[in-house]
Parts: C-alpha cells; sequence; structure tokens
C-alpha cells in the first residue's frame, strides 16, 4: 500500500516533456523580422492551377513537397489539402504567367523574393488576393513557379517543396546547400534544420496570421 | 425429600446466577456474529464479476519546451472487474480491464485545435480489502494503451503501453448494495521520444454495479 502510494506520488509529480527547439536558421529575414504562419490546427486548402500542367508534374510535386513538410510537424500544428476549385483554396500554385489565377501584382509590402511566394500583410492578418477573374476567393498565399527553372523533375520537386516552405511560415533562406530552404535549392526535402526552423517558426506569436 | 427439594432451589437458583454472565455472553457473541453477517451480507461468492462506468480525467500526456500541451478530454469509460476469493480471509485479488475513447486535444497559449481521437484500454491487477462494511479500498498496477494519432507527439513515436498504478475506493449506500461508486487516482508512466519521461495523474470517477 505504502509502496503504491509512494509510485503514484513519483509518477504524478513531474510530467512528460518534450525539448523545445531552436530554429536552424532565421526564418524571418525575408519580412523584416515579422513571423507569419496559420493559425495552429488549420486544415489549408491548395488548389493546383491545370494551366500549363498538362502532364499533371506540377500536382504531383505538391502532394511529394505536402507530405514532406508535414511529416516534420509534431502536433499536427498545420494540414494541407488540394482542392479541386480556386474557390475553396487559400494557398494557389501554378505556372507563372498570363493564365496565373490571382493577381501577382497585388499588393506591396511583405514580397517572398524566393521565386514567386506572395502574401500581401494587411494588419495583423493576410489579405485575400484577388482573383484574375474577378469572382470572389479567399486565396491568401501565391506559388508562382517560372516553367524554365525546373529542368527536371526533381529540380521541379526542390522548388516547390522550397516554396510551400515559405507558404506554410519559413520566412527566411538557410546558408545550408543540403537545406530545401538554400537559396538556390537542390535537396527535395525538408533537412532537420528546415524542420526544426518550420516547427519553432509555427509555436511563435504571428505577426501576421494568414 | 421436600426437605433436599427445598434446599436444591436456592443452589439452582446460584447455578442460574452463575451461568446467567455465560448465557449473557453467548447471547452477545450471537448477536454480534448476526451483525458481523449483516454487515458483510451473505456468506461472500468466490468470484464476482462487476461492471464498470466510469469518466476519467487526465493531466497533460505531453508539455512541449515550445509551449504545445498534448491534453485527453474527460474519457468515458467502460469495464469489468473480477474479484476472487479472499486470501487470508482479507485480501481480495482483483482484476480490472476498462475501455473507451476520447478527443485529443492541443494547446499553445491562447490556440486550441483537436487531433483526432486516440483510444484508451486499460488493464490492471492487485487485491482489495473491506476496512468499512460499506467501502472497498484497492490497489492495482499494470498497463494502459493509449494509441493516438499517429502524427502527433508522444503517440507518433510508440504504440507501447505505459505502466500504471491506481488506487482506489468503491463506496457503497449500504453493504449489501449492489450498485456502489467508484473514486480511483492513477498514474502513468509516459516516455516521449524526443524527450524526458514523467507521470500522468488521472482521476476517474463513476459506478459500479456487481452481477
Amino acid at each position: 500500500m505504502r509502496v503504491a502510494l509512494a509510485a503514484l506520488g513519483v509518477v504524478a509529480c513531474t510530467g512528460p516533456t518534450a525539448p523545445g527547439e531552436a530554429p536552424g536558421y532565421d526564418p524571418t529575414v525575408l519580412t523584416g523580422g515579422r513571423v507569419y504562419h496559420w493559425p495552429l490546427g488549420a486544415d489549408v486548402a491548395v488548389y493546383v492551377s491545370p494551366e500549363g500542367d498538362t502532364d499533371g508534374a506540377l500536382r504531383a510535386a505538391l502532394a511529394r513537397a505536402a507530405g514532406a513538410w508535414t511529416a516534420t510537424l509534431r502536433y499536427r500544428e498545420v494540414r494541407l489539402h488540394v482542392v479541386p476549385t480556386l474557390a475553396d483554396a487559400d494557398v494557389v500554385l501554378g505556372y507563372a504567367g498570363d493564365a496565373y489565377p490571382v493577381r501577382l501584382d497585388a499588393c506591396g509590402g511583405i514580397a517572398i523574393p524566393a521565386a514567386f511566394t506572395l502574401l500581401c500583410p494587411s494588419g495583423d492578418s493576410a489579405a485575400t488576393l484577388p482573383r484574375r477573374d474577378g469572382a470572389a476567393g479567399r486565396v491568401k498565399v501565391a506559388i508562382a513557379v517560372n516553367a524554365g527553372v525546373a529542368a527536371s523533375a526533381a529540380q521541379l520537386d526542390a522548388v516547390v517543396t522550397h516554396e510551400l516552405g515559405h507558404a506554410l511560415g519559413v520566412g527566411g533562406h538557410s546558408d545550408a546547400p543540403g537545406d530545401v530552404m538554400y537559396a538556390d535549392p537542390h535537396a527535395v526535402r525538408p533537412s532537420a534544420r528546415d524542420a526544426a526552423t518550420l516547427r519553432y517558426v509555427l509555436h511563435r506569436p504571428a505577426a501576421v496570421q494568414l | 425429600m421436600r426437605h433436599r427439594g427445598a434446599a436444591a432451589r436456592p443452589a439452582l437458583a446460584a447455578l442460574a446466577l452463575l451461568a446467567l454472565p455465560g448465557a449473557l455472553r453467548a447471547q452477545d457473541a450471537v448477536a454480534q456474529d448476526a451483525v458481523v453477517r449483516h454487515s458483510t451480507g451473505p456468506s461472500q461468492p468466490t468470484a464476482r464479476l462487476t461492471v464498470l462506468g466510469m469518466l476519467a480525467l487526465a493531466s497533460p500526456l505531453l508539455t512541449d519546451g515550445n509551449g504545445t500541451r498534448v491534453r485527453l478530454a474527460p474519457a468515458p469509460l467502460a469495464g469489468l472487474r473480477l474479484t476472487t476469493g479472499a486470501v487470508g480471509g482479507v485480501v481480495r485479488p482483483t482484476a480490472t480491464l476498462r475501455i473507451g475513447t476520447s478527443a485529443v486535444r492541443l494547446h499553445a497559449g491562447a490556440a486550441r485545435w483537436s487531433a483526432g481521437q486516440a483510444l484508451q484500454a486499460e488493464l490492471l491487477a492487485g487485491a482489495e480489502w473491506r476496512p468499512h462494511p460499506r467501502a472497498t479500498v484497492r490497489g492495482t498496477v499494470g498497463a494502459v494503451w493509449i494509441p493516438g494519432p499517429r502524427d502527433v507527439a508522444p503517440f507518433a513515436a510508440s504504440r507501447a503501453p505505459y505502466p500504471a498504478a491506481e488506487l482506489g475506493v468503491t463506496l457503497r449506500r449500504r453493504a449489501r448494495s449492489r450498485t456502489a461508486l467508484e473514486l480511483a487516482a492513477q498514474g502513468l508512466r509516459v516516455s516521449p521520444r524526443p524527450g524526458s519521461a514523467g507521470g500522468v495523474l488521472r482521476v476517474l470517477l463513476g459506478l459500479s454495479h456487481a452481477l
């Protein structure tokens, strides 16, 4: 009886813990020190523009990139799913050009120069990007890929994974070529440093809430 | 003859007086036995099966250094308890099985979000004794399985059961009541990876009904 009570007391006193993490690199260099990310627990809808994606390579690259990034998370902080219509999308991915479905010149302010990831801060949130067709929408982040940048499937994977990292909240670049958030990415999956950086930024108070 | 009979009456009276305390004590013993029998009910069966319905409240399963806490929502549990014959007339071996589910809830600052459901299954064994006709105290040890969402810590790292120790009490309104109030405090040891092992306290309360 005394042993059971002692065991209960010891067991209950100190709870299980996991260590906090430092980022692999500064996730706010490109955003003037401002943290941005989706609300914790958000289910983010992504639309892949079919323009120029006749072989489905862009859509396939997005699926791999989304799986790779969500696998780095520990508490389901963000979920990604593909939607078939622009009207239901929070994020758009497509090849840059006249057919890109939202206006890429819609705002000033924060502009992620790492190859066409755009969001427009509006106070402490992000503005909805206007659709090119003028219809109502709810897109907050636009990812545009220059068709000439991705010379191979692997390079397309690297670029899409890199840009998706920006779309999730990594507003900076790594200085290590092995990281997918390196300015000129060749890695196709987030490294441990990339993962630590995303996990870090998601748990910082957001100056811009997507 | 009359003389002997007359003399016998005082002797008989004296004998009666001498025997009275003994008789009274015997009567007392019978009464006490009756009280004991009444208090503990009819002779206890060799084994007894009890159905349980309880609610479990738990402290956080994990606290992350980045400020996130993983918690289980209050969990309804259904179960069975088997109690066998007394050992040494005092302690009865007992085993308990309980099963339930609850939502997995995450907290980080003001943010709250859900991450699906976690099953909870418990198997505990130990002993109980009855210090009072209307109360039973129970100490058990065993394992608790909580397989939760595979993309959420601490469930992601391991599906192994958590070691558990529990102290419980059953309270009856009357000694012979089959339905009773159940209260228990349970400690689990959770070892997250990466992370440091620690204790989770669960408080369980509910009802039981002896079959």
